[in-house]
């Protein structure tokens, strides 16, 4: 009996010592409690080193930039081409927003769908609840001059020891919408291994 | 515990579990033949062992026939949240530890193999993404249908290497072991227990051989597809890319799966579409330069089920014993076979684009050496333990109870993923009208194509010659 109390006491202690509580972390440390999939670490590292490379090229200087002239950059298709269910925005996100800090560019969410507000509000110049002067005037909107559009792709492969080799290419191109040219692409590629024992998401 | 209490135990465990996992499939195949599926739904939701905490289901295989079958019903959302939770068990399973899987397969030598969690196999895991991946395109959610075709053509790749790898080590283990002929001959340094030496001779045995093949459980004819590859998944993936592409490199996925498929099978409408696909990689073409086309998918038929063989198979250590019972029960694949021939339409008629009878055959036969070795071990080991009762038995029913311990808990698992069908036709043809009667035999459906839209794939599922089949429209 004593056997059987101090079984099941040990069994307990083992148990409930391998139990993980909550406890906050630094979402943006790449180096910790790694996913296979991708983290908000992996998009971050990816944003910050494509957005960098856009904000120092030279090709991509306003010609009025002294006189404080940015380029409007719109945001297109941005196509998740992985195993993983994640919303592109978590890499669009973090670019938008070191490209806005930058002082070279503004983004235009007045298209696609982005923010209907900008349209919406035009259609209230025949509405007799809104005072008409505070109404937005048609032929204000200004068009965008590039579009940043790409894709995140996913390849796996078997290594010789069985594990696998997982690799995540984000892949950006900045196109001048005035001749259609792309000023500016980059690939930024974050690589992971893990173990052969089952899939990679 | 005493030997006493184990034993009825385990017959009830084992015994009842072979027998309800085989009643619980016949019925779902029951209801999957019924016109309201909500049958079908509700009793592999049941079968599926909702935990009442989480609210979550627990079993993995009634977690993917449950899928299923809110798939025929087009509840394309809700068959995708259980798919979802089934791929999660499916992670659990690949990741359990070695001891958990030790402890479960030295649990089953007592019992049997129905005892053990179900593991899914490749072509589990395949349909299943393949399945969800057209959830989502049917619900118009190409983002996420792209994702599951990624998963589902990821699953292809480590099926490959798996088989490659298998096959490989196969033919390492056998060259040590003639090595090991040449330079020992008959000496053979290893002592063997008395049940490892009659397990192997039954393995080995001619005779085994011999009843095998008169019990139906010759498995020769079944062959994997070249590169384990399942043509409709490799397929359909080719064709979203093919029909979604957002880049060149999209084209060039699609023409590799269709170079994939179209390998193994040869089809016509194979070979137009990797024509397309080669061209518009190439970009020798632009879509615009292609007319408006229809495909007809046809998921037809039931697949073939795995069904229980009792069979005596000579074993070592019956020699001069007085056992009553030393039978075995193994699985044997049995033949459900397709809805209609084919479906006739402006033409055309579909042919066969995937045999997953073939892919289900060509695994389990990967899978039933090692099935047979449980099952001689466990017959070999509970023959030993009944002959030495019956020795040492002065009342008669000691022996007696053994014997029909032994009866009872002799089962085979015949679990399988039966919502599967027999399989996967395939037509296309370019699009004249926009009304197209689809003709199974003597009945016809028609089916209205939006003009709105230049390319139409058209998904049917059809389970018996009874039943209106399910027919749905992929507009693009």
């Amino acid at each position: 009996m004593k056997q059987i109390a101090f079984s099941v006491i040990a069994a307990t202690l083992i148990l409930s010592g391998c139990k993980t509580s909550t406890s906050y972390i630094d979402a943006s440390d790449a180096k910790t409690h790694i996913t296979t999939g991708l983290s908000y670490a992996d998009f971050k590292t990816a944003a910050h080193a494509m957005s960098d490379d856009i904000i120092k090229s030279p090709l991509l200087v306003h010609p009025q930039a002294a006189q404080g002239g940015r380029f409007i950059l719109h945001i297109s298709n941005i196509t998740n081409d992985t195993m993983q269910r994640v919303d592109t925005d978590q890499l669009i996100k973090s670019i938008r927003v070191r490209m806005l800090n930058s002082g070279k560019f503004l983004v235009t969410t007045a298209f696609n769908g982005e923010d209907t507000m900008t349209k919406d509000v035009r259609q209230l110049k025949d509405s007799t609840m809104v005072k008409q002067a505070s109404v937005k005037k048609a032929g204000t909107v200004l068009a965008p001059d590039y579009s940043l559009s790409g894709k995140i792709m996913q390849r796996n492969a078997t290594l010789d020891n069985g594990d696998t080799r997982i690799e995540y290419y984000f892949q950006l191109s900045l196109t001048n919408l005035e001749n259609g040219l792309a000023y500016w692409e980059g690939e930024e590629v974050i690589g992971k291994v893990s173990g052969a024992d089952t899939v990679s998401w | 515990m005493k030997i006493s209490l184990v034993i009825p135990l385990v017959i009830a465990v084992s015994g009842c579990t072979s027998m309800s996992q085989q009643n619980q499939l016949n019925q779902f195949e029951k209801d999957l033949a019924k016109p309201d599926l909500s049958h079908a739904i509700n009793s592999s939701k049941g079968n599926a062992d909702i935990d009442k905490k989480t609210g979550k289901p627990t079993n993995l295989l009634w977690t993917m026939q449950t899928g299923a079958a809110l798939r025929f019903n087009n509840e394309h959302q809700e068959s995708t949240k259980y798919f979802d939770l089934a791929e999660q068990m499916m992670k659990s399973e690949d990741t359990e530890s070695l001891l958990e899987k030790g402890s479960e397969s030295s649990g089953s030598l007592l019992g049997n193999d129905a005892m053990l969690d179900y593991e899914q196999t490749h072509y589990d895991g395949i349909m299943t993404n393949t399945y969800k991946a057209f959830n989502f395109w049917q619900s118009g959610d190409i983002n996420n249908a792209r994702v599951e075709f990624n998963r589902a053509d990821d699953r292809q790749r480590r099926a490959a290497e798996y088989f490659a790898k298998k096959i490989r080590k196969e033919k390492e283990a056998l060259a040590a072991k003639k090595k090991k002929q040449q330079g020992s001959d008959s000496e053979d340094s290893e002592e063997k227990s008395e049940s490892d030496a009659a397990v192997a001779s039954t393995l080995e045995s001619q005779e085994t051989k011999l009843k095998l093949k008169n019990a139906g459980l010759d498995l020769s004819q079944w062959q994997a597809y070249k590169g384990y590859i399942n043509p409709f998944t490799s397929y359909a993936s080719g064709l979203f890319s093919l029909l979604t592409a957002k880049s060149q490199s999209d084209y060039q996925k699609a023409a590799q799966s269709f170079e994939r498929v179209y390998g193994v099978t040869q089809s016509a409408a194979v070979k137009i579409d990797l024509q397309m696909a080669q061209a518009l990689a190439k970009g020798s073409s632009s879509a615009t330069d292609f007319k408006s086309a229809v495909w007809i998918i046809f998921e037809n038929g039931l697949s073939v089920v795995k069904e229980e063989k009792r069979i005596d198979l000579p074993l070592g250590v019956l020699a001069n014993s007085n056992v009553h019972y030393a039978g075995m029960a193994l699985p044997k694949l049995k033949n459900r076979g397709k809805a209609f021939d084919e479906i006739s339409v402006e033409g055309f008629t579909t042919v066969q684009l995937a045999d997953i009878d073939k892919i289900i055959g060509a695994e389990f036969k990967d899978q039933f050496p090692a099935i047979l070795a449980r099952e001689v071990t466990r017959a070999t080991l509970k023959t030993i333990a009944q002959a030495n009762i019956i020795k040492n038995d002065t009342t008669g029913y000691a022996g007696l109870i053994a014997t029909m311990a032994q009866v009872l808990t002799t089962g085979a698992d015949v679990r399988s993923f039966t919502a599967l069908p027999s399989e996967f036709q395939l037509t296309r043809f370019e699009k004249k009208e926009s009304t197209i009667n689809l003709k199974f035999g003597e009945k016809s459906y028609p089916v209205l194509l939006d003009e709105n839209f230049k390319n139409h794939v058209i998904y049917v599922k059809a389970i018996n010659k009874t039943l209106t089949p399910s027919i749905s429209v992929i507009n693009i």
